[in-house]
């Protein structure tokens, strides 16, 4: 599945964006590819407001609409990963915090065209956000890094690619 | 050469990762998954001659992802005196850097505000990691199994990469990732417990709820571990406390302010108060949520 | 135990692994510690704030981080004699060795290799296997070329040797956060001072 993954800093700001596509995983439909940006940014209100619930993840599978309202059943008592936030047509939103409130949030398309959600995997997904999150962590401890500032280096980008194809490629 | 105005922060040569680039804010996400050009025709790809000149016959400059976040990967431990030497320079760097009382104590709070946010995610994620993870030993047996877990390819894609990767990732240790603090309470009692024994090998002396202010919290120390060499009188050094509490408290999104006060008693002579003042905001939050 | 310490250098083989046991007892038993992310964070800001307020101009860093260095280094000499009693060192072989096994040990808890000595033995390199000063430390691209991220250990040792009557030249020869193999600080002899006032405490 093609994925749109981004971190956005606490300014609403990208840090750091990737698209993982590659001819096994399909691309992004041309018409919905340049929408990603704006999908993902209409999913941060919702995660804004996960972000103060004090049981905010989602039960895996549920598909109501709405996404902020289901909290009942979470798996675990964490508040980082939040589990699927978010829908759009087919695409599924998934949104992860870490401990300085960096948003971590990822659009999930499917193969398919008929418009049905997309399984997400929540303990790939999850793994998938926590190493990212470390290697945030790692960024963060250098002293010339800034809070907030695009992350440009390229060893981050190899990295992260890495763990998506690791995670993510199914 | 004008995309680089805006020198970045992170950066690496690029001569020493060909096949990538890194995240570039003004062009956006960059698509695919590493498939490996061999060639190397992006050698020095637009940047400033200067550098790649320089660096071009030496290895490719160490990246901080291939350190590990593991306390347990360096010494953990250096003498007391010589964090005393440097300190001491880092407060007369900034009394010769500014003109008044406020403008030093302001430059050592700035210094402090640095360490607190890295602090917040460093020791949170940390804490996240089961006991005894990665842990000496086991650590070189794990390598070996995590090299040849990813599907062949993902390592045979990039020869580079495979060489760095000799730590496993902390990620990999956690079952659970420790909760985000969401009140003001239980982000104080971060601070006033492992943020404290971390830094100066205790707890805090005390945590108070202000009965005046509803907004205030107070957190005592009665012998400051990194002024007790400072003698200077007008300036308080603590500020670079101060610097680290609001630090964390800001990044994790409760807007502050932190003052400190002497209060010496008998016994304490240095004995200080750090005055952590909420935003309104927050206990909007608060209100809201309860 | 200082007694073994006076033997000259053609007998180093016995008085080196006593100037480590020695040391160790003293890091061991007699040192107050802190952590030392604290003091790479602390450190860590310094840098980059020096960056900033020189905007950018990097060898005026280097010179900061010098100058800083010194001044604690010609105070940290008096800290050190207190602390390990050592009689003063009566050639360059014996400074090296106590600079590596006792100096780096007892404040920073590392123990770089000596080496590269001048046909002359007027000068020598100290190898950094491990810095405390440069963890999680990656150069921006603008400062790989001048920046010498650690150049406050050259102020160091320069303001330490000067107050036990040694001028010396202490420069960075190469630096691994640029790339290099190694992390060389090279050490020179210039001339002994005459010696106006007592080293140290006596």
């Amino acid at each position: 599945m093609p994925c749109y993954f981004a971190i956005i800093g606490a300014l609403d700001n990208p840090i750091y964006e990737a698209e993982f596509t590659s001819p096994q995983f399909n691309q992004f439909p041309p018409e919905l590819k340049e929408l990603n940006p704006f999908i993902l940014h209409a999913s941060l209100d919702i995660l804004e407001d996960l972000q103060w619930q004090t049981h905010p993840q989602s039960g895996a599978g549920t598909e109501t609409s709405g996404g902020f309202l289901r909290s009942r059943h979470s798996s675990s008592n964490s508040n980082c990963y939040l589990g699927k936030i978010d829908h759009f047509y087919g695409l599924a939103i998934t949104g992860y915090l870490s401990y300085g409130n960096m948003k971590f949030v990822m659009v999930h398309s499917s193969n398919s065209s008929n418009g049905t959600p997309v399984p997400i995997d929540d303990v790939a997904v999850k793994s998938f956000y926590q190493e990212v999150h470390e290697l945030y962590v790692k960024t963060l401890m250098n002293p010339f890094y800034k809070l907030n500032e695009p992350i440009t280096s390229p060893v981050f980008d190899k990295r992260v690619r890495l763990l998506a194809k690791k995670y993510l490629a199914k | 050469m004008s995309q680089k105005i805006i020198s970045p922060s992170t950066s690496v040569n690029s001569t020493a990762h060909p096949g990538s680039t890194g995240y570039d804010y003004t062009i956006g996400p960059q698509q695919t998954l590493p498939e490996l050009p061999v060639s190397s025709s992006t050698t020095g790809g637009g940047i400033g001659g200067g550098a790649s000149t320089a660096v071009s016959t030496t290895l490719p400059l160490p990246s901080v992802y291939n350190e590990s976040l593991n306390p347990n990967a360096r010494n953990q431990h250096v003498s007391l005196s010589a964090y005393a030497f440097l300190f001491q320079e880092l407060v007369s760097q900034a009394r010769n850097a500014s003109k008044s009382v406020s403008e030093i104590e302001l430059r050592l709070h700035r210094s402090g505000y640095h360490i607190g946010i890295r602090l917040l995610e460093l020791l949170n994620f940390r804490s996240s990691v089961s006991a005894g993870f990665g842990s000496s030993s086991s650590s070189k047996a794990f390598f070996s199994k995590t090299a040849m877990n990813p599907s062949g390819n993902a390592l045979a894609l990039n020869g580079s990469l495979s060489s760095t990767q000799d730590e496993p990732s902390l990620a990999q240790g956690i079952s659970h990732m420790k909760r985000r603090d969401l009140k003001p309470v239980e982000i104080l009692q971060f601070i006033h417990s492992t943020v404290w024994s971390y830094l100066f090998g205790r707890v805090s002396d005390d945590l108070v709820k202000s009965s005046e202010r509803e907004n205030e919290f107070m957190l005592i120390d009665s012998a400051p571990m990194l002024t007790q060499f400072i003698s200077s009188t007008n300036v308080q050094c603590d500020f670079f406390v101060c610097g680290i509490i609001e630090g964390i408290l800001d990044s994790a999104s409760f807007p502050c302010n932190v003052t400190v006060h002497s209060v010496p008693e008998p016994n304490f002579e240095q004995k200080v108060v750090f005055v952590v003042k909420f935003e309104p905001q927050v206990l909007e939050r608060e209100a809201l949520r309860a | 135990m200082s007694a073994s310490m006076s033997g000259n250098t053609a007998s180093s083989s016995s008085s080196k692994k006593s100037l480590k046991a020695f040391s160790d007892d003293i890091w061991k038993n007699k040192t107050a510690k802190i952590n030392a992310e604290l003091f790479t964070l602390t450190y860590g800001s310094i840098v980059s704030q020096l960056c900033t307020d020189y905007e950018r101009d990097f060898a005026k860093v280097n010179k900061q981080l010098y100058s800083m260095g010194y001044n604690i280094g010609v105070r940290l000499i008096e800290d050190f004699l207190a602390r390990t009693a050592l009689p003063r060192c009566d050639s360059l072989a014996k400074t090296s060795e106590v600079i590596s096994k006792c100096a780096f040990k007892i404040f920073l808890n590392v123990t770089p290799q000596i080496g590269n000595w001048s046909s002359n033995k007027d000068s020598f390199s100290i190898f950094l296997d491990e810095n405390p000063l440069s963890e999680f430390v990656e150069l921006p691209m603008d400062a790989a070329r001048e920046l010498w991220y650690s150049n406050i250990l050259c102020g160091v040792l320069k303001g330490a040797l000067e107050m036990v009557q040694m001028d010396c030249d202490v420069y960075f020869a190469s630096d691994v956060l640029k790339g290099d193999q190694t992390t060389e600080l090279r050490v020179k002899l210039n001339k002994i001072l005459k010696d106006e006032i007592p080293a140290g405490e006596d």
